[in-house]
C-alpha cells in the first residue's frame, strides 16, 4: 500500500528519524492518519494527477503540418544574469526527411545544452542528451517542463518573466527560424498564447 | 498477581495509550520539531534572518532552489505560487525560497531572481547562507544535492561550472516551528498541501 503510494510520490528517499522505510513521508502520514481507506482513494487521486496536473499537459495536439517543419508554442524560463533559462516548445516535423535540431541563439545567450530531467529516487537530475536534437519525420517531438529541454546557458541578460525574448532555432535542413518566446513562470495555458 | 493488582495496571496501560494516541492526533502529524536548531540566514535583502525561529508565529511554505536551474526549481516556485495563490487569505502563511547553492547564489542574486519570478510579496523571502549552514540545514530538512559539471565530456572534480542534482521537496513548518509536511516540490498537486495549511491553520 505505502509503497505504491511512495512509488507514485517519492517525497524523498533518504531521511529523517521520522521516515518510513519506503520514504514518502506526506504519503505515510496520509496512510497513518487516514487509515487504508482513505489513502486508497488518495492512491487514485493521485493516479489521476501525477501525470497531467496543473495545466502543464500539452493543449490538444496541432495536426502536424503538411510537408514542413513547424514550431509549436515555445516559451521560456526567467533567469538571473549569469545564470540559466530553458526552452520549451512542440516540433512538429510533418516532412518525410529527418531534420535535426542544431543551435538556438539570441544576443543573450552563450551557449545550449540538450537535457533530459531525470527522477533517480526522489532526486532530480538532468541529463545531457548530445548536441543535437534529432526530429524524426510526421514525428512530433515535445520539450516540457521535468523532461526534454533546451537549456538556454549563461545569459547576459535577465530573462523576466511577463516579456519575450526573440530565438533563431537553426535546423539542419529546414535552416533558420526564428520564433518568439514568452518569459514565463509557468507552461502556458492549454491553447495558443496570442 | 492477583485481579485487583492487574486491574489498575490494565488502567495505566490503557491511559498510557491514550496519552500516546493524543499526541499523534495532530492532522497532519509532527514529523520533526526544529526546535533545537536555529540557522542564521541572510535574505534577498542582506538582512539577517534565524531560520525557523525568525518565522514562528506564522506557518511556513519552503521551498529549495538553486537559481542556474532552469527547468525543475522553476517547477518548484512555480507550485508555490499556485498555493499561495489558492489560499482564501495569505494572513499567518509566509512563504521561503532557500537556495542550496549559497556559494553562487548571493542575497543579489537571489534579489534578481526573485524579481525575474514576479515575486514581490513582503512575506516571501529568499534566502542564502554561509556554505557549513546551508548544509546543515538541508541535512535537516532532507534535502540532497549534489554537484555535477555543466560539461558532460569535463572530468568529474571539475569545479568551475556546475549544475546540482536535488531532492525535489517542498517543506510545510506550523507556527511552532514543527515539520508538518513534505511533498514533492514539483509536482505535489498545490491543492493538497493548501489542505494542509488549512488543516494547521485552523
Ligand atoms: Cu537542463
Amino acid at each position: 500500500m505505502i509503497d505504491a503510494l511512495s512509488k507514485r510520490l517519492p517525497v524523498r528517499s533518504g531521511g529523517g528519524p521520522w521516515q518510513g522505510s519506503g520514504g514518502g513521508s506526506w504519503a505515510v502520514s496520509w496512510a497513518v492518519s487516514w487509515g487504508v481507506a482513505l489513502s486508497l482513494s488518495a492512491v487514485l487521486l493521485l493516479a489521476g494527477c501525477t501525470g497531467d496536473d496543473s495545466g502543464d499537459a500539452p493543449p490538444d495536439e496541432t495536426p502536424l503540418p503538411s510537408s514542413k517543419l513547424d514550431v509549436d508554442q515555445p516559451w521560456v524560463r526567467p533567469a538571473a544574469p549569469g545564470g540559466n533559462s530553458a526552452l520549451y516548445m512542440t516540433i512538429l516535423n510533418g516532412t518525410s526527411t529527418p531534420d535535426t535540431l542544431l543551435d538556438v541563439t539570441a544576443p543573450v545567450i552563450d551557449s545550449i545544452q540538450i537535457h533530459q530531467t531525470v527522477d533517480s529516487a526522489g532526486t532530480m537530475r538532468m541529463q545531457p542528451l548530445g548536441e543535437t536534437l534529432p526530429l524524426p519525420p510526421k514525428t512530433r517531438v515535445t520539450l516540457e517542463p521535468g523532461a526534454k529541454h533546451v537549456m538556454l546557458m549563461n545569459l547576459s541578460q535577465p530573462l523576466t518573466d511577463g516579456e519575450s525574448i526573440v530565438l533563431d532555432l537553426d535546423f539542419a535542413q529546414k535552416g533558420l527560424l526564428r520564433v518568439r518566446a514568452p518569459i514565463r513562470v509557468e507552461a502556458p495555458p492549454s491553447g495558443r498564447e496570442s | 498477581m492477583t485481579r485487583f493488582a492487574a486491574f489498575p495496571l490494565l488502567a495505566a496501560f490503557v491511559l498510557a495509550g491514550l496519552g500516546a494516541g493524543c499526541s499523534q492526533t495532530l492532522d497532519p502529524p509532527v514529523q520533526d520539531d526544529l526546535d533545537d536548531t536555529e540557522y542564521t540566514l541572510t535574505t534577498h535583502d542582506s538582512t539577517a534572518v534565524t531560520f525557523p525561529d525568525g518565522y514562528s508565529g506564522d506557518v511556513l511554505v519552503v521551498g529549495y532552489v538553486y537559481t542556474q536551474c532552469p527547468d525543475v526549481c522553476p517547477m518548484i516556485t512555480a507550485n508555490m505560487k499556485k498555493i499561495r495563490a489558492a489560499l482564501e487569505s495569505t494572513d499567518g502563511v509566509r512563504f521561503v525560497t532557500i537556495t542550496f547553492d549559497p556559494e553562487r547564489d548571493t542575497p543579489s542574486r537571489l534579489h534578481t531572481y526573485r524579481a525575474a519570478y514576479g515575486i514581490d510579496a513582503p512575506t516571501w523571502d529568499f534566502l542564502t547562507g554561509r556554505p557549513e549552514t546551508i548544509d546543515q540545514l538541508m541535512k535537516r530538512m532532507g534535502v540532497r544535492t549534489s554537484r555535477t559539471s555543466t560539461n558532460p565530456n569535463a572530468p568529474a572534480d571539475t569545479t568551475d561550472t556546475y549544475f546540482i542534482n536535488h531532492t525535489d521537496q517542498i517543506t510545510l513548518i506550523d507556527a511552532r516551528g514543527r515539520v508538518r509536511g513534505e511533498y514533492m516540490g514539483s509536482r505535489t498537486p498545490p491543492k493538497y498541501i493548501v489542505e494542509d495549511i488549512q488543516k494547521i491553520r485552523s
